[in-house]
């Protein structure tokens, strides 16, 4: 690509989005692993059903790639604006505060206000 | 009168016995579901399932509800009996026998780590001089459903008295029962109980001091190591009981619930901490939170106190040298050299701190979240202390996770209106670790490194709840 700030986001995008998130979910399946997603996942492998597993794993490995879009954002390796149906455009990393992956993630955040497939709240135990 | 709080009971049972959290993250005195207790324990790789059958002293019995707040809970004691809360207090009336006939079907979980005393035996203790045939109270009367032997019964609210009233007629001494074993049972549980009845459960006599020929006792059969841990659980119940036990109306004990409100009184620990009802004394209170270890931790990492008639110069000398302990010998005004907090440079194990690094040396999670001290003197995103993302793929913590936990934690407190402190941002961001997979200790102590690290670089407190518009 000609474009040298396109061929740089696209780099960008691999390593701190697709690769952040490829690596984030093969440490969920290490044995030392104890969030909450990787005991999910270990039950799920450990009851040998193919298919819930992977309907166990398809929303977290969603939710982690788009996680570490938002975090890509809020570290400013993503330097995005967003521009709504008013017109107006806002700076992500600026007005976000660097919460976004936060909002995203959080038990009361984005996923449980506008997702209309499936969510396990993860937080529900700390509010 | 409280209602009964089964979870709560089993986790300050749990935490004295083993000074552990019964729920990884959650303090204690905040364990209040037993849905929320019975979803943890099952995916806890502490804690092993067993079958009923198996059951044996130190288990834990709960009821596996899901999405509700109240169902039962408590820790199986020997000659098949349960301890658990009840409207006034820690009880033992309950029994696996009962329990079996529940529907749905209770779950035992066993906390592994009673396995690292040498010479404990898994095998099946807690029915050990059990009598399934021991005759009961009617149903419909005080005490009824409870044990004929002990000479204890319930005085219809859940405190056991020596003795039975209006219920002599129903009363059959074991030795009646034609069974021997039953026999010693009634013979151990008169020790058991105090004469008053103020007290519900006491230690079982020492193996020495039994009489009982019996050679399943529950002091025989578990062996020295494993008695040890069990008679651990039942010292710390029993120190529990003589809290719960009134100083002058020895025939009304106060209930945890009680013991609670008054140590909220008392306490002012970490509001946001406060749950509601039961706990928030309790854990603000005697048992082992967060805030008891980091005060240790706290006073160790504690920047050193400036000595006396130093001008600006030294000052700002002495506080470079503080910002380079607290770092383990980083200059945290001139970072960014790709040094850590550790000298060994190898990872963290269970009780050390995370390494640390300024935020612009290695990325990864702010500790503390830097919207915490936006616009805070001397407070620089840059140079602030973060766990280098290097250092989260070798935890294996799941940052996603941390930050949402974050968000959730720092909203909850949001809403309790008052203003952030040192203790809560220690408070959140510990459980938020924790929530992503950190050690509690490690937790603890990568979060206390970090607020001194920030104290010493002259930072003052915190100024604005991250994720809310205070």
């Amino acid at each position: 690509m000609s474009n040298p700030q396109i061929e740089e986001f696209s780099k960008q995008l691999i390593n701190a989005v697709r690769d952040a998130a490829i690596r984030n979910c093969d440490n969920r399946l290490h044995p030392d692993a104890r969030d909450p997603v990787s005991i999910r996942w270990k039950k799920a492998i450990s009851e040998g059903n193919p298919e819930a597993l992977a309907r166990v794993m398809i929303p977290d490995i969603v939710d982690s790639t788009i996680a570490q879009l938002c975090r890509a954002i809020d570290q400013e390796l993503l330097q995005l604006s967003f521009t709504a149906s008013d017109g107006k455009s806002t700076n992500l990393p600026v007005d976000g505060d660097g919460e976004l992956c936060g909002w995203y993630m959080g038990s009361d955040g984005w996923r449980s206000m506008y997702s209309k497939e499936r969510f396990i709240d993860d937080f529900s135990d700390l509010k | 009168m409280n209602s009964p709080n089964y979870a709560l009971a089993v986790s300050i049972l749990f935490t004295r016995a083993t000074s552990q959290r019964i729920m990884l993250g959650t303090e204690p005195g905040h364990v209040l579901s037993t849905s929320l207790l019975y979803n943890s324990l099952l995916h806890d790789s502490r804690f092993m399932q067993v079958p009923m059958s198996q059951a044996a002293p130190g288990d834990i019995i709960i009821e596996p509800t899901k999405n509700q707040a109240d169902g039962y809970a408590g820790i199986v004691v020997d000659h098949g009996r349960i301890v658990s809360d009840s409207s006034t207090g820690v009880r033992n009336s309950s029994s696996l026998s009962e329990i079996e006939r529940h529907v749905p079907p209770m779950v035992l979980f066993r906390y592994i780590g009673v396995q690292k005393y040498p010479g404990y035996t898994l095998a099946s203790l807690a029915n050990s001089g059990f009598n399934p045939d021991e005759l009961r109270l009617p149903a419909g009367q005080p005490g009824g459903g409870q044990w004929t032997s002990g000479g204890a019964q319930s005085d219809g609210g859940g405190r056991r008295t020596a003795g039975l009233h209006g219920a002599s007629d129903a009363r059959q001494k074991p030795s009646n029962c034609g069974s021997k074993r039953a026999k010693s049972i009634f013979d151990r549980m008169q020790r058991w109980t105090n004469p008053d009845g103020s007290i519900i459960v006491k230690l079982p006599p020492d193996k020495g001091d039994t009489k009982d020929n019996d050679p399943k006792t529950a002091g025989q059969a578990l062996g020295e190591t494993g008695k040890s841990f069990w008679s651990g659980v039942l010292s710390q119940l029993h120190a529990l009981i003589f809290q719960l036990k009134p100083e002058h109306d020895s025939s009304k004990p106060k209930s945890i619930g009680q013991i609670d409100k008054e140590r909220n009184e008392e306490a002012d620990g970490m509001d946001m901490t406060k749950p509601k009802g039961l706990g928030s004394a309790v854990a603000a209170g005697a048992l082992i939170t967060a805030g008891e270890a980091l005060a240790d931790g706290a006073a160790a990492n504690a920047p050193k106190p400036k000595p006396s008639g130093l001008d600006a110069t030294s000052e700002a000398k002495a506080r470079v040298q503080a910002n380079k302990d607290a770092y383990g010998g980083v200059d945290a005004q001139n970072m960014g050299k790709g040094q850590d907090n550790k000298a060994s440079g190898t990872n963290s194990t269970e009780g050390d701190a995370a390494t640390l690094k300024p935020y612009s040396d290695g990325g990864g999670h702010h500790v503390p979240a830097k919207k915490a001290f936006e616009g805070a003197p001397s407070y620089d995103p840059k140079s602030a202390p973060a766990i280098p993302n290097t250092e989260l793929d070798n935890l294996k913590v799941n940052h996603d996770i941390v930050s949402g936990a974050q968000q959730t934690l720092y909203r909850a407190y949001a809403k309790t209106g008052k203003p952030l402190t040192w203790d809560a941002v220690q408070s959140i961001e510990t459980q938020a670790l924790v929530k992503g997979g950190m050690s509690q200790a490690a937790a603890e102590a990568t979060v206390s490194k970090a607020i001194s690290i920030l104290k010493a670089a002259g930072v003052k407190q915190p100024t604005k709840i991250p994720w809310s518009d205070k």
